[in-house]
């Protein structure tokens, strides 16, 4: 049967004829990065958990993000920017595939993106006219990154920049086989999560794995809390950007344009902020809303402990930040600015209010899902904001776009204004965390989240005595979320709620008959 | 030399016995940390894969048995044979047992009780070593301590039957599934 051609489709089609036409090539010096009859590289930086609302290139009160100020500059600032999910595996994969989580169905921790689906990867969609290269910290996204192996031409090891690795990481060693040998051997035989299981399956794996686990918190003078970790390793932010550039420096060398793919574990936490930004927030006199703790909470943290995380996850990313700019201007003082699209964005945000603390919760409120993103096209030299509402999805059909490809028709993003999109404040976006829903099964346990314009709808599905109950918020006049007019707005709730529920039917229909 | 180091060794139906004994144990902590596993497993991984999981547990745990069997047997060279060699079938599976439940025991001090590394390896080994001690020593006394050992030694052979067939298919599929460029 033929799809009927929606308005999402008409949007997709204009957005990429419009092109050209709204983007002439001079306006940002592509012809120049062309002049070589290369296509420009794209070089996307996703730092994980960086949460718009805590970035002053945002408008957060704290000067968290200066370079980032520095580099809007000559970038296009998306101030409305959307992850799909909340947490690394749904938004990531998201990101990486162009559709809400309850298509690609990666729902879980630790879960896996559709295997019917892998093929509609971001890297294969780039076409082989590129040198695709990937790296990511985060374990979670690298189980992504192994499914999508085949269409990488350069997969940098998950220990590439580390200090003490402290897993044994066998799975790393079976390339071939690298997502099954990880739950084998890196969920169940050596590695054991935290308050997951017993023990580890072999007990001579274990031994030797835990062993390696008093390398965690490395002390050091620079940094008070810790040396910086990703539950795998120890690492250095400038260290690692060091690393990355050096790889992309190679890789300008190279006959085809590079797509960089590279996913760093920072800011995430545990938050170890050097030590010239340990404290540098303590008493300065700034005060976020208090909010009530919500019947979803899971981590039940006092508002005292929210704001002293708040602030050291502030410092970190005031850290990052710096680490970032030198990044930036090296690629600026290189000349890569002029032949690279510089992305900067993040897979989901991070929580401190309602007594939750963290980004793996039933909670989708703004400061997990809004996340920035900045985007410098080669040459480009001034400012341009959007404020209309985009998705993590939508880098997918851009990206592919850019490429000179054309996006595969199963992508549910559309393209970015800025990189040939219309604006479309009338669009509904979707957010989804279904973490403790078989990744096989239609969802029934879930809250999702859509936004239209400034209205942001949550619902949450199948929380026992939550089951069914929906917020309704005006980002606009409320971008605290504290007003809930679900109950006073009835209409706006009510049809909110149908377009909601008929996707998400929708989405079930394929799992139905596992119901 | 070689002689000599044949002297004292066990026989091989003793030893394939203790190494019966081994992965009876082995596969039996493997299982309850799998089961423990599957349920979460099933909310992202298919059946298929789950097995794939659980050949690569099978391929393990018959290479880590072996290690703790030339354990058993490098003991055997080393301690007087009327202690050890003499004794294989119990004190090589109580041993057998111990080694592995160190092990266990060890990372449970540091994963649980947030135990240094040392000070877990010597409790750890105080408590296997001693209650293997302490059944070597019961087993003299009491046959029935003696009993239990010859129970397990010569009724776990019949799982090698189960043991290392799987194995071998295990190394097979797994052969495939990580050959290629």
């Amino acid at each position: 049967m033929t799809k009927p051609f929606s308005r999402r489709d008409f949007l997709k089609t204009a957005g990429a004829a419009a092109l050209p036409l709204l983007f002439p090539r001079q306006a940002f010096g592509l012809e120049s990065a062309l002049q070589n009859g290369k296509q420009p590289n794209i070089l996307m930086i996703v730092l994980d958990t960086l949460s718009a609302p805590h970035m002053s290139v945002y408008g957060y009160p704290r000067p968290t993000t200066p370079a980032l100020e520095k580099f809007a500059e000559r970038s296009t600032v998306y101030h409305s920017h959307y992850a799909a999910g909340n947490f690394t595996t749904p938004a990531t994969a998201s990101m990486l595939m162009g559709c809400v989580p309850w298509t690609h169905r990666a729902l879980n921790l630790f879960g896996l993106a559709r295997r019917d689906l892998v093929g509609q990867n971001l890297f294969r969609q780039m076409g082989d006219g590129y040198h695709r290269m990937a790296f990511t910290q985060n374990m979670l996204a690298e189980l992504l990154l192994r499914q999508f192996h085949a269409d990488i031409d350069q997969h940098l090891p998950f220990t590439f920049s580390s200090q003490d690795v402290t897993t044994l990481g066998i799975s790393q060693h079976l390339p071939n086989d690298s997502v099954d040998s990880f739950y084998a051997f890196d969920d169940f035989l050596a590695t054991r999560r935290e308050n997951d299981g017993p023990l580890a399956g072999s007990p001579l794996l274990g031994l030797l794995d835990i062993l390696r686990k008093d390398k965690e918190t490395v002390e050091s003078d620079a940094y008070p809390l810790g040396v910086p970790f990703n539950n795998y390793y120890t690492y250095n932010n400038a260290e690692t950007f060091r690393n990355i550039l050096r790889v992309i420096e190679e890789a300008r060398k190279g006959d085809k344009p590079y797509f960089g793919y590279f996913h760093l574990w920072t800011p995430h936490e545990p938050y170890r902020p050097r030590m010239e930004y340990f404290g540098k927030y303590k008493k300065d006199g700034y005060e976020p809303t208090a909010k009530p703790e919500h019947p979803l909470t899971e981590t039940f943290r006092t508002e005292k402990n929210l704001l002293r995380l708040r602030q050291t996850y502030d410092e970190y990313i005031t850290d990052v930040d710096a680490d970032l700019g030198l990044f930036l201007d090296s690629l600026e003082s290189g000349g890569a600015l002029d032949d690279t699209y510089v992305i900067i964005t993040s897979d989901h945000g991070q929580l401190f209010e309602r007594g939750e603390h963290g980004h793996n919760t039933a909670l989708l409120y703004d400061g997990v899902l809004h996340i920035p993103l900045l985007i410098s096209v080669p040459g480009q030299n001034q400012r341009a904001d959007v404020y209309t509402p985009t998705s993590n999805i939508d880098l997918l059909p851009s990206l592919v776009t850019l490429a000179g490809q054309a996006p595969d028709p199963a992508s549910e993003g559309i393209l970015l204004p800025g990189l040939g999109g219309v604006e479309d404040s009338n669009r509904s976006l979707f957010s989804l965390v279904a973490k403790n829903n078989s990744a096989f099964a239609p969802i029934q346990h879930a809250s999702v989240s859509m936004i239209q314009g400034s209205k942001k709808l949550i619902y949450y599905l199948g929380y026992g005595a939550y089951d069914g109950k929906s917020e309704l918020y005006d980002l606009a006049d409320d971008p605290d979320e504290m007003k809930d007019f679900a109950a006073s707005d009835t209409v706006t709730a009510a049809r909110m709620k149908a377009e909601l529920l008929s996707a998400l039917d929708e989405s079930n229909r394929a799992f139905s008959h596992k119901s | 030399m070689l002689q000599t180091l044949k002297s004292r060794l066990p026989d091989r139906g003793e030893v394939m016995s203790v190494y019966a004994v081994i992965l009876f144990f082995l596969f039996g902590w493997a299982t309850i940390v799998f089961l423990w596993k599957f349920p979460a497993w099933l909310y992202y991984a298919n059946l298929g894969e789950v097995a794939v999981f659980y050949l690569y547990t099978v391929f393990t745990e018959v290479l880590e048995g072996f290690f703790y069997l030339v354990i058993l047997l490098l003991l055997c060279v080393l301690l007087p044979v009327s202690f050890f060699k003499e004794h294989f079938s119990v004190r090589g599976t109580i041993m057998g047992l111990a080694l592995p439940a160190w092990l266990l025991l060890m990372q449970y001090f540091i994963a649980f009780h947030d135990f240094g590394n040392g000070l877990a390896v010597l409790l750890s080994a105080l408590i296997a070593g001693g209650l293997a001690s302490l059944w070597m020593w019961l087993s003299v006394k009491y046959a029935i301590f003696e009993r239990v050992a010859r129970l397990l030694v010569e009724r776990t052979p019949i799982f090698l039957y189960v043991y290392l067939p799987l194995a071998a298919l295990s190394l097979v599929i797994l052969s495939v599934r990580n050959m290629g460029s």
